[in-house]
């Protein structure tokens, strides 16, 4: 086989490993059942109250050594390395003060800024359709950036 | 007036009561009040969550004009919001646990980094499925849980097992392996699990010997016995083996985040000396929330 044969045939496979994992995070029905979970008085609706208590429950759920910081260690004690990498990845972009961990207080602050802006009539309250469509909106909006930039190109 | 005499008024506004509780001092209401300025109470270090119990004057909303921070141990008000607050502090839970921790973990952290930052590249995320499910079926419809999987992503030899009902199910009765630290499995050592089999850690190949199934008080059976202290041994490093089922306390377990603890005294499942190696025995052992006391299921 030609050096370049090799080469296609690595990148097809890394290419297979890495989409459909990317894919199973981001499919709507994900966004829906987080949705599901935080609704806590199946009223149709997850409110301020709600909302923020879901923050904390996974918090909590991932804070195992209960020092009030989520790291790198505890995220990738989850057995599922395909989306661990992934969720690091993502979680980068909560760490306001990049020390490699994410307190309580930036979880908080960044969550809560999704509620607002994911609130789109401002009734203080999320719907799952303002849910869903924020969420594919940013996924797109995200996506954009995802791609390694051309060079010379603005990071 | 200065920050001293604000912070002792806003003391002298706080009730302190603590509610008899069953599992133990679990919950305490506070009273807390802000006459326009923010007041502030120090939260015990062991708090989970704060919420407000009954409002007393003012327009009190989460994260607006009260909130708190598990970080800096702080519960404030402002804004002359004033209300009853119910400090919740971790407390151990019982019997098995109601769904896995792996896809509860992930549904965590996707909830925390928000899903809308988990880019696709691809033009795979059509919005096909949840244009066919609807947005507000009822959550009891079981055909609402598109499992966000597809299996044929998750080989066997993975050992992942997508969660086949949404990320919270209820309900006890699960079965499977239990990973450990270092990608190793809870095993009973060797294929046969009779009385008095150890448990340890090993290569994750899911037969028999690695496949645990909880009930509802909190046995994890294998192999149709239960996994037990030995001797119902109250000691850091009691062994930890297979024993006929028997009710005892010293057989049933629960789970507290990615622990699992025995009902009998609190202590952890826990890699011996925190070895990573394949045949380590698993013991019980004082929780510390090391990595060699994490569990995923």
């Amino acid at each position: 086989m030609t050096k370049q044969k090799l080469m296609a045939c690595a990148l097809a496979l890394a290419g297979a490993s890495a989409v459909p994992a990317i894919h199973a995070v981001t499919q709507p029905s994900v966004s829906r059942q987080i949705f599901l979970a935080a609704d806590l008085n199946k009223d149709g609706y997850v409110d301020l109250d709600e909302f923020h208590k879901d923050v904390v429950r996974s918090f909590h759920a991932l804070d195992h050594s209960r020092d009030g910081y989520i790291s790198v260690d505890e995220i990738r004690a989850i057995p599922d390395k395909a989306r661990v990498e992934l969720l690091l990845k993502a979680m980068k972009l909560s760490d306001q003060n990049r020390d490699g961990r994410l307190s309580f207080k930036e979880v908080v602050e960044r969550r809560m800024g999704y509620f607002d802006a994911a609130d789109t009539d401002k009734d203080e309250r999320l719907s799952m359709a303002e849910v869903v469509a924020y969420d594919a909106a940013a996924v797109k909006r995200f996506a954009a950036t995802w791609q390694p930039a051309p060079k010379g190109a603005k990071q | 007036m200065n920050r001293t005499l604000q912070r002792a008024t806003a003391m002298l506004s706080i009730l302190l009561l603590v509610l008899p509780n069953a599992v133990g001092a679990s919950e305490r209401l506070i009273d807390l009040a802000s006459s326009g300025r923010e007041a502030k109470y120090t939260l015990p270090a062991d708090t989970r969550e704060v919420e407000l119990v009954s409002q007393r004057s003012g327009q009190c909303r989460l994260g607006r004009t009260w909130g708190y921070d598990l970080g800096a141990r702080e519960l404030w008000v402002n804004g002359g919001c004033a209300g009853q607050f119910k400090i919740i502090t971790h407390e151990a839970g019982t019997g098995a646990p109601d769904s896995s921790n792996t896809a509860a973990a992930l549904a965590a952290a996707a909830a925390i980094a928000g899903v809308a930052v988990l880019a696709s590249r691809g033009r795979h995320d059509s919005d096909r499925s949840y244009e066919q499910s609807g947005y507000y079926a009822p959550p009891s419809n079981p055909g609402y849980y598109v499992p966000p999987e597809n299996p044929r992503y998750y080989p066997p030899s993975s050992g992942y097992h997508p969660p086949q009902a949404g990320y919270y199910p209820s309900g006890g009765g699960r079965q499977g392996t239990i990973h450990g630290p270092g990608g190793l499995c809870l095993d009973m050592r060797g294929d046969r699990v009779v009385q008095g089999t150890e448990a340890i850690i090993y290569n994750c190949h899911g037969k028999r010997n690695q496949r645990f199934n909880w009930t509802p008080r909190g046995e994890l059976i294998v192999n149709n016995m239960c996994l037990d202290i030995a001797g119902g041994s109250r000691a850091n490093g009691a062994r930890v083996i297979a024993w006929p089922c028997n009710g005892g306390r010293n057989q049933q377990w629960y789970v507290n985040g990615s622990q699992i603890q025995s009902q009998q005294n609190g202590k952890c499942l826990d890699v011996a000396g925190g070895s990573l190696q394949g045949g380590t025995p698993v013991i019980v052992y004082d929780c510390h929330g090391g990595q060699n006391q994490r569990w995923f299921w």
